[in-house]
């Protein structure tokens, strides 16, 4: 008997589909193709040898604890360097704020798991982070868009979702994936009043923080919370529920990432980590704690500022070359993407199959849409590609757009 | 904050016992046969600090090993398990057939999101492993026993309960299973398969213990038996290599590996690329066999102490198994005792193991007076010191 597979997978698997990402990294693998699609650090800047130095250093000192199980909520002393992290950006918070998860991915995944009911309504940002969508669909989620800006969600228009009665709201404060927008302080400073008044928990997904090029740091929504609290004491017990990664920072093949969040939030979510992968690589957070202690960690970020400060600044001085006059885009102050906005009625999706051909590609932006719409948009990822392929990139995909835009009626 | 979803509820007590045995895994005084770890001395450290050093420069594998990876795992770490793990036991498989996951338990997490809808029916063994159970339970599947005996499941109950109950999933750990120890019989095993074909129903062949055999015969696994692809082999590395680096993997066929592709993507992109460079290094460098051969003999002298201490020590009235391989002895007192309440005078004594009840689901009868043994973490002369513990400890109760 042949078997109708499917037939037997879960309903949850059928939101799954193959992704636009999926398809779009095949692409990538194509030698002579510029891919502005992925979101990939550029492994040039990647610290290897200090990793390696780490490496032999926690085998030597701590071998038989570094290859053996170990605690789900992570490895301590990691879980109070980071601590000690958040407390520099003024966030009160201890070790059992913290769970080391394997990538953010997988918070994501956990907190769908602990939260999602289905049918329950999420709010996002329109666009919002694709990773995000992948994983709470899997939970039968449905969503709120919240138009956003280049000053990210409009909060005054978060009301209206908030009288739903969503579960929580989800937001990317800085240098969003995929628009690049940061959330003004004002707006902030509002939604964690707004959430607060309607009784909704704030996810808020940091990966890019650190990564900033120009313009001031702004405090992250889960300090500001904090302080609407008056939360002075030494645990953080209040609305929002952080996240954040060693990915961009240091390298995304450790799968090593955190979650801050109140002791009640956190202790569910061992238990749900128990339940699926028990623990992180014990290996890999000694060697990340073994790297990133002593300072190393602050000085490579810096490396990485400005390495991709060089890039954007390539990317937007090339795109004001040569894009067409009809095309907008957003300017970050730091991350890994841009987000291009071509006039109503042209089809990112067929501009791409254009672009392809030309050997470049970026993200269609409709997939950032969970509740349709921006098929006008497009994601550029300017991190991986160095300055030379960036200008030669952005020439073939200018040509590609003038091209697309003239078919489409434009000049 | 914001109430949790209704899953979440079923987790609570396991995850109380399982936390009362991480505590006494740190404490030095305590001697716990409760964990599930194998020796810490057939840790690979050597040969893994050699590789690290040899492999993670920039020239050779070190900016492989930090960057994104791919969602089905590292190629030549899939054709290591097919060549030197899947190949040895009888089966054909190919790259398309082999998935890397962050450990054994992901298999189940993974397969659980793949097929399982509330109100789905998984038939289990009885007992069985808990934290299996705790993942079917999330995913608010009900969870029904099946009578075993020392072959593994008892058909023809099998049978009743699959027609009874028309369920998605058998779950079956058929080697040294955990926690009983036991291994199911060739017979049995041929049999699984064809009920899963027979029925339609999905086999999920737990494995993690088949390459750690000490005595007796090796046995296919039902996957062998499988003429349908209704069987999906998954396996842990974390006892062959090492638990802390988070491997394992899942045999199946392709179409299932190309949804699961999915399901890891959204569930937590892919496996850490970092600790499958230094596993596949360890294959291709022909370090697996040799160190196989030294696990299994630390393993089997441990275990060969454990038996000799139950024999001498433990009241005539105790019933055990001898287990061919794995890390688990299952031990039944007389039907009075209830290890749940006995653990608490354990504890005065310094020593742990894991009371029975645990590993009982609806659908057989629980039995309280039973414990989980393992012998896998603890050196031959403390398992002698730490039987003769629990054997005092077993004594106040008869």
């Amino acid at each position: 008997m042949q078997t109708p597979w499917e037939y037997r997978f879960a309903h949850r698997t059928q939101r799954m589909g193959s992704s636009v990402i999926r398809e779009l990294l095949k692409f990538t693998e194509q030698p002579d193709l510029i891919s502005f699609a992925g979101g990939l650090p550029a492994p040039g800047v990647f610290p290897v040898e200090k990793f390696q130095e780490a490496c032999n250093r926690v085998l030597t000192e701590h071998g038989a604890q570094a290859l053996q199980y170990s605690t789900t909520e992570g490895y301590r002393p990691l879980r109070e360097m980071i601590a000690r992290h958040a407390e520099r950006y003024k966030v009160s918070v201890t070790p059992e704020n913290i769970l080391i998860t394997s990538g953010s991915q997988q918070a994501l995944d956990f907190i769908g798991r602990l939260f999602l009911n289905r049918g329950d309504y999420i709010v996002v940002e329109s666009p919002t982070y694709l990773g995000a969508l992948q994983a709470w669909n899997a939970y039968g989620a449905q969503y709120i868009s919240v138009p956003a800006d280049e000053h990210g969600m409009i909060v005054d228009e978060l009301e209206n979702a908030l009288r739903v009665g969503p579960k929580f709201i989800y937001v990317l404060p800085n240098f969003q994936n995929p628009s690049g927008s940061t959330l003004s302080l004002e707006r902030r400073k509002r939604l964690v009043t707004l959430a607060d008044q309607y009784g909704v928990p704030i996810i808020e997904d940091d990966p890019y923080g650190q990564l900033r090029y120009d313009g001031e740091h702004l405090p992250s929504v889960v300090y500001l919370d904090a302080q609407y609290r008056n939360d002075g004491g030494n645990e953080y017990t209040g609305n929002v529920i952080y996240l954040s990664t060693f990915s961009k920072l240091l390298a995304p093949g450790l799968r090593m990432a955190w979650v801050v969040a109140p002791p009640k939030v956190i202790q569910k979510l061992v238990m749900t980590k128990q339940a699926a992968d028990l623990h992180t690589s014990s290996f890999n957070q000694y060697v990340t704690h073994e790297v990133s202690k002593g300072g190393f960690l602050d000085e490579h970020v810096k490396v990485i500022r400005s390495v991709y400060k060089e890039r954007r600044d390539v990317m937007l001085e090339m795109m004001d070359e040569m894009f067409p006059s009809e095309m907008r885009w957003t300017k970050p102050q730091g991350g890994m993407f841009l987000w291009g906005v071509m006039p109503e009625g042209v089809d990112a999706a067929e501009v791409l199959k254009i672009a392809i051909e030309r050997k470049v590609a970026f993200v269609p932006g409709s997939a950032f849409h969970p509740n349709g719409g921006g098929a006008n948009t497009m994601r550029l990822n300017f991190s991986y590609s160095n300055p030379e392929l960036i200008r030669e990139g952005i020439t073939r995909l200018g040509a590609t757009l003038k091209e697309a835009l003239k078919k489409n009626g434009h000049h | 904050m914001a109430k949790f979803a209704k899953r979440i509820a079923y987790m609570q007590s396991t995850a109380d016992v399982i936390r009362y045995l991480f505590e006494a895994m740190t404490d030095p005084d305590i001697i716990s046969f409760g964990g599930g770890a194998p020796a810490k001395e057939a840790l690979p450290v050597e040969l893994v600090h050699e590789i690290a050093n040899e492999v993670l420069t920039r020239d050779q594998r070190g900016v492989q090993a930090l960057q994104y990876g791919n969602p089905i795992g590292i190629p030549d770490l899939r054709q290591a398990v097919i060549d030197q793990l899947l190949t040895p036991k009888g089966v054909k498989a190919d790259l398309k057939n082999v998935m890397i996951v962050a450990g054994g338990m992901e298999s189940m997490n993974l397969i659980s999101q793949l097929y399982l809808e509330p109100g789905d029916v998984v038939l289990v063994e009885s007992p069985t492993f808990v934290q299996s159970i705790q993942i079917f339970k999330m995913f608010e599947a009900q969870c029904i026993a099946c009578e075993t005996d020392d072959n593994g499941f008892v058909i023809e109950d099998l049978e009743a309960k699959i027609k009874q109950y028309h369920p998605k999933m058998i779950y079956v750990i058929p080697t040294f299973q955990n926690p009983s120890g036991r291994t199911t019989s060739l017979e049995r095993r041929k049999a699984i398969a064809e009920l899963g074909s027979q029925y339609d129903i999905v086999v999920l062949e737990d494995d993690p213990y088949c390459e750690m055999r000490y005595s007796g015969e090796v046995l296919p696994p039902i996957k062998y038996f499988d003429e349908t692809g209704h069987t999906i082999f998954a396996n842990s590395l974390s006892k062959i290599f090492a638990p802390g680096t988070r491997l394992g993997y899942i045999y199946a066929d392709e179409p299932i590996i190309r949804k699961l592709y999915e399901v890891k993507t959204a569930t937590n992109s892919h496996t850490n690329v970092l600790t499958q460079i230094l596993c596949a290094e360890f294959f291709k460098r022909g370090l697996y066999e040799p160190h196989l051969k030294m696990i299994r003999d630390i393993h089997r002298e441990r275990r060969d102490v454990m038996m000799e201490c139950i024999k001498t020590m433990f009241p005539n009235e105790t019933k055990f198994i001898y287990p061919d391989g794995g890390l688990f002895t299952w031990v039944e007192l007389p039907e009075h005792v209830d290890t749940t309440l006995m653990l608490e005078n354990a504890k005065q004594h310094k020593v742990a193991y894991m009371p029975g009840k645990e590993f009982f689901v609806e659908g057989q009868p629980i039995k309280n007076n039973c414990m989980r043994i393992s012998f896998g973490g603890v050196a031959p002369d403390r398992i002698e010191a730490g039987m003769k513990r629990l054997a005092d400890v077993v004594r106040l109760y008869l």
